[in-house]
């Protein structure tokens, strides 16, 4: 394939305007900065070698979104010794915390990541369009292909089983 | 019917995604079905949980704190010399003050070319490497590493890309990226010969011309056009045409008596 001028600038400018999001998504999904952007980088040479796919009807987000979903399913570069879902694996903060309830803040989010991580990769893929990035079902509807209903069951089954893990939690704040 | 219709949609229920007919509907059933209302209590406590904590889930100070940092790890074998011969590299070039952290969208972005220059020339992608910096400009990349270069004369529609400090396995320098009006892009990567690496189909040659033997083929698909171990210089040509590469090969100041 070859990158024409105009479509090398137009390129740039869309990876300009979508890569942060993309490489938000993909961070949120695999959990590991290395991965998200390997995921990133592998979507928009997707995009550059499908730009024949690209209907001028959807918003080129979306559509670089659905490439993105793809790519992270793919698993991209699953020989590269990466698991996301180990604890050391998460990132260390930045940010010193003093206060126990940080403290406990800290340690719930990481939990919490851990829980998403450990769902089925499309449950979690849902999680973190609907979750994280705040997409609405229109949005992932577009972005996945699935039914309302399907984007919707799918969600149960994701926020049960999240709920199930910190059921005690739950209970003691009943 | 209306169970299972209503249990089906409690998430969407939840996040207001159904329509006025829909959410009346759910509504109602809740109100009268006890083992719905226990499942929307429980999606209802995990999505509050989520979002209790989701705003911390990517703290911008992380994100790409590790992505570009030097990692020699998943390069096995050669990864104490190489280590070795970028620090050679390094003190050669005299790096280490201008080291900086580079702009990680146009790490991705100059990668993205660089594949794209591999990929398009049939061979095996390019090893990813890690930047120590990205220039825009001719002019910002002699800022950032302290040397002039000098520029290749080139056919009229191709313009400066990216230039960037790079490492990989077998040592680190200077790359320059340069795009024509077709799309062709055309790579050029200069390192120190002290490293005693090579790269390219070319490896014979290089051993001819070093004089003695190299690593290992690492790019088969880029195109090693010639080397000089008195000017410590490698020059390597990707994608572009045998015209246009003897051409840019001829007009390259440092290299064009060799020919």
């Amino acid at each position: 394939m070859k990158l024409r001028p105009r479509r090398l600038e137009d390129f740039e400018q869309v990876f300009r305007d979508n890569v942060s999001r993309i490489y938000r998504l993909s961070y949120q999904y695999l959990g590991n900065p290395d991965a998200a952007e390997d995921a990133t980088q592998e979507t928009f040479l997707r995009a550059l070698r499908s730009e024949k796919d690209f209907r001028h009807s959807s918003e080129i987000s979306t559509w670089l979104f659905r490439i993105a979903v793809n790519v992270c399913l793919d698993g991209i570069r699953q020989n590269k010794r990466r698991r996301m879902e180990s604890l050391h694996s998460l990132p260390e903060p930045t940010v010193r915390y003093s206060a126990q309830e940080d403290l406990e803040k800290l340690d719930l989010q990481r939990r919490v990541r851990i829980a998403v991580n450990a769902l089925p990769s499309q449950l979690r893929m849902l999680v973190v369009l609907r979750e994280f990035e705040d997409l609405s079902y229109q949005e992932i509807l577009s972005i996945t292909g699935l039914s309302i209903g399907t984007i919707s069951s799918r969600l149960n089954r994701a926020r049960l089983q999240i709920a199930r893990v910190f059921q005690n939690e739950f209970r003691r704040d009943l | 019917m209306m169970h299972f219709f209503a249990k089906r949609y409690l998430s969407a229920y939840l996040d207001d995604a159904l329509n006025d007919k829909n959410r009346n509907a759910v509504r109602q059933h809740l109100e009268r079905c006890s083992s719905c209302r226990q499942l929307y209590a429980a999606i209802k406590q995990s999505t509050e949980l989520i979002q209790s904590v989701r705003k911390q889930s990517i703290p911008s100070s992380i994100v790409y704190a590790d992505v570009r940092s030097p990692s020699f790890s998943r390069y096995g074998w050669v990864a104490a010399a190489a280590a070795f011969l970028f620090a050679v590299g390094t003190l050669l070039f005299s790096y280490s003050k201008t080291r900086s952290t580079i702009d990680p969208q146009g790490a991705i972005y100059l990668d993205l070319l660089l594949q794209e220059a591999a990929n398009s020339g049939s061979g095996p992608q390019l090893i990813k490497s890690p930047y120590h910096a990205l220039a825009q400009s001719p002019v910002e990349l002699s800022r950032i590493t302290g040397r002039q270069y000098a520029e290749p004369v080139l056919p009229s529609d191709f313009r400066f890309q990216r230039g960037f400090i790079y490492e990989e396995q077998y040592g680190g320098g200077v790359g320059r990226v340069y795009v024509s009006n077709e799309g062709k892009i055309l790579c050029l990567f200069e390192q120190p010969v002290e490293t005693k690496m090579a790269y390219g189909a070319g490896n014979q040659e290089v051993q001819e011309f070093l004089g003695r033997d190299c690593i290992e083929v690492l790019w088969p698909s880029l195109r090693l056009v010639s080397c000089e171990s008195g000017d410590k210089r490698i020059l390597m040509l990707s994608n572009i045409s045998t015209e246009q590469l003897e051409s840019a090969f001829r007009s390259y100041p440092d290299l064009g008596s060799q020919q």
